[in-house]
């Protein structure tokens, strides 16, 4: 695993933040929570790959 | 020619030399290349957000100053009784930059003499105008209406109706300076970060 990806992720949720910040001072609420909830995906898709992988890892310790 | 061992491995470890520095020279131009495409996306980024930031700066300060020359040409009109032509062009003189355009381009309609009624100049000119200013399309309905009452009715009337303008003119001001409030420093800052975002999510 990569260090980049935590710097990534970390990058992407400040960003988010700080347009959930803006767009909720602008009033505009319910793009702010759309714009956290599309964070929240991309970075779920960034790290689906690693889950998968910690599915597997599991299946193998455990035999399944 | 025939080589030594000593010549052949001097041979194969220069090429593997040269190649491992192309592949390094290689990898640093994709690098530039990316970091340059990153820069660009956060250019446009920025220069969207800022090009619609100023446009909602610019509508109440637009909004303002056709106020004023809409009480110029008022003035004009039933204190003085000024033909059209020469009242618009007098307007246009002395009111500011950003709506002069307007009146100018009446004045020199009417001034042609090529047969336009007063409102059909009005409407011409307002339809190029209307494209490289910031007003919204309620706006310039205010003005289109005025412009099918200039110049066909009574001074008393002309009057009323450079009031009744004007008066919509100030509540769309209240408005949009509501609307400036809200959405400047919004479209100044979601430019910049959207497109960081995109960047960070494609790097």
């Amino acid at each position: 695993m990569s260090i980049d990806l935590v710097f990534k992720i970390a990058i992407v949720g400040i960003v988010v933040s700080v347009l959930h910040i803006v767009l909720k001072q602008a009033g505009k609420e319910d793009i702010a929570q759309i714009v956290t909830l599309a964070g929240v995906i991309v970075v779920l898709v960034m790290v689906i790959e690693l889950i998968s992988d910690l599915f597997v890892m599991v299946k193998t310790v455990f035999q399944l | 020619m025939t080589l030594t061992p000593h010549a052949v491995q001097a041979s194969g470890l220069g090429r593997v030399k040269h190649l491992l520095l192309t592949e390094s020279n290689q990898e640093g131009k994709m690098s530039a290349l990316k970091l340059s495409g990153a820069l660009l996306i956060v250019l446009a980024g920025w220069f969207i957000g800022f090009s619609v930031a100023e446009k909602f700066r610019l509508r109440p300060v637009q909004l303002r100053s056709l106020q004023s020359g809409l009480l110029m040409l008022q003035t004009e009109i039933s204190y003085t009784a000024t033909p059209l032509p020469e009242a618009l062009s007098r307007v246009a003189e002395r009111c500011d930059l950003s709506v002069q355009e307007l009146f100018k381009g009446t004045a020199q309609k009417l001034m042609t003499r090529q047969g336009f009624t007063a409102a059909e100049a009005w409407n011409m000119t307002l339809k190029d105008w209307q494209l490289r200013v910031a007003l919204m399309p309620s706006d310039v309905n205010i003005l289109r209406n005025l412009g099918s009452v200039l110049g066909t009715s009574s001074r008393e009337e002309q009057e009323k109706h450079l009031l009744l303008a004007r008066e919509q003119l100030r509540q769309e001001e209240i408005k949009a300076e509501q609307e400036r409030n809200k959405n400047e420093t919004l479209w100044k800052y979601t430019g910049v970060l959207t497109s960081l975002l995109i960047v960070i999510i494609l790097y």
